[in-house]
């Protein structure tokens, strides 16, 4: 059964259309790639997931539930910038956590930043823009979620760092949770993904198990997508 | 959840203005101690000048500080980046505006206990301490005068009103902001706007109303009747009740526009 399901979904933002008749099913225990170039809708689907946004038309499903408290529940979402208060520290955002979601493993958390030697006692504004990256996936990746909502993970930091990250994600994401993970740098996560949709001016291209596409066009997932989305 | 999203709201506040209220506590004893054991000719030099002038800025800095958080608190915390990570927490966005609100109220009381304890520790500093039992015996007098001639029932209706008016004036701020919030850009320059519109659409609709009122005679009707009534126990609580039911309809509309538009509309960046 779909985990995360989008039934005719449209989102219009005035007179722009971002997310145009998108439907898609997303079963448990996958890690998948949404990809599309810049505008394509894909943090407005991740949005619409997490009830940041509401649809203008259609459903989107998380374990057949319309997003709200209930979902928050069970899905832990990572957004594409700097969402933490600056002014706590680590130690301070482990309790936060702790304090909201049941399903957050401190332990698991506290041993991500040792092994990273971040100091708990820093304040989160006052670490690097690459640490706090991590930080925040590093709390993103220790609840046991079903759903996991990733946007633009890799985006502003270095190639070592980018290594870590999809390492931390393939080692900690619950063997029944789906990863849903935004993206334009294919090259980088290619490896790690079972399948990939890739999103179009708001609507899906194609949805495919990843194997699946590299045998059946003979390239790899980011020789496709600039096949596909040449300029 | 509502007690956990408090009790942060309770540390982001604090960790500023505690020491804005430790200062200007401390400040007070040590003038209230100079009144005290200095000589008059000592606040009329410079030193006396400093000091004095740094006791009015902690005390207007304070206030102001407190009005600040109260509309940064929901702003930053809220519709800013934070957003990301506050409607994400799996509760209610009535939980999070709830929140909010009673954060910002406890720390308007607590702004004005802080006042009282700053008052109270000058007086203790200044008078000499044999006299602190007679001072307090005169001021419990004083509020038992008060308290008989109006009533301690009276003083009660009259703080919750004083809290109700700034509950009103809270979501006003609140409204205003989430309204602002659904421009793309200039969000502040739309909110200031959005805040001075809900004061004319207020306008609008009492003048309505007051419209309405003289045309059934239902005003007349009033007038008439608070003529009768000036002064007595039945005009004062016919204005109280007034006063209670105009802040509750505010507060609930109010509310309700700022509910509609984080749960419906919200405009991340």
């Amino acid at each position: 059964m779909a985990v995360l399901e989008c039934i005719d979904l449209e989102k219009w933002y005035g007179n722009v259309k971002a997310l145009n008749g998108v439907n898609l099913a997303l079963e448990p225990g996958r890690i998948v790639g949404l990809v599309g170039p810049n505008g394509s809708g894909k943090t407005t689907l991740i949005k619409l997931a997490q009830h940041l946004l509401t649809p203008t038309h259609g459903q989107i499903l998380i374990g057949g539930m319309e997003p709200g408290a209930e979902t928050k529940e069970i899905v832990s979402y990572l957004p594409d910038r700097d969402f933490l208060p600056g002014w706590m520290n680590v130690e301070s955002l482990l309790d936060f956590y702790s304090d909201f979601y049941p399903d957050f493993d401190a332990g698991r958390a506290g041993q991500m930043l040792d092994a990273l030697q971040i100091d708990p006692h820093r304040v989160f504004k006052k670490l690097s823009k690459g640490t706090r990256e991590k930080v925040q996936l590093i709390m993103t990746m220790s609840r046991r979620a079903s759903v996991y909502l990733l946007d633009e993970p890799i985006a502003g930091v270095d190639p070592a760092a980018r290594d870590y990250i999809l390492r931390t994600i393939i080692s900690n994401y619950s063997e029944n949770g789906l990863v849903l993970l935004s993206t334009h740098l294919i090259t980088d996560v290619e490896p790690v993904l079972d399948e990939v949709v890739f999103l179009k001016q708001g609507h899906v291209e194609l949805h495919e198990n990843a194997d699946a596409l590299r045998e059946r066009t003979g390239m790899s997932v980011d020789g496709y997508f600039r096949e596909v989305f040449r300029c | 959840m509502l007690t956990k999203l408090i009790g942060y709201e309770m540390k982001a506040f604090g960790r500023i203005i505690l020491p804005l209220y430790a200062a200007t506590i401390g400040l007070s004893f040590l003038i209230g101690l100079g009144i005290r054991f200095l000589p008059e000719k000592a606040y009329t030099n410079w030193v006396g000048g400093l000091v004095i002038t740094t006791f009015s800025v902690l005390i207007v800095a304070t206030m102001v500080m407190t009005a600040v958080l109260c509309v940064q608190r929901f702003y930053q915390n809220l519709l800013a980046n934070e957003g990301y990570l506050m409607f994400s927490l799996p509760v209610g966005t009535h939980t999070l505006i709830l929140s909010k609100a009673l954060g910002a109220l406890i720390w308007a009381l607590l702004g004005c206990l802080a006042g009282i304890a700053t008052m109270t520790v000058m007086a203790l500093g200044a008078m000499p301490f044999r006299e602190i039992g007679r001072a307090l015996r005169d001021i419990s007098m004083a509020l038992n005068r008060l308290f008989l001639r109006d009533g301690l029932v009276q003083c009660l209706i009259w703080t919750l009103i004083a809290v109700l008016l700034f509950a009103v004036m809270l979501m006003q701020i609140y409204a205003a902001l989430a309204i602002g919030h659904q421009w793309t850009a200039h969000r502040i320059l739309g909110s200031v706007l959005a805040y001075f519109g809900i004061d004319i659409l207020k306008s609008v609709a009492a003048g309505i109303l007051t419209n309405i009122g003289v045309y059934t005679g239902f005003i007349g009707l009033l007038v008439s009747q608070a003529e009768a009534d000036a002064g007595s126990a039945a005009w004062m609580a016919g204005v109280q009740t007034a006063t209670v039911i105009q802040s509750l309809v505010l507060i609930v509309v109010f509310s309700a526009v700022t509910w509609f538009l984080l749960d419906r509309r919200l405009n991340l960046e």
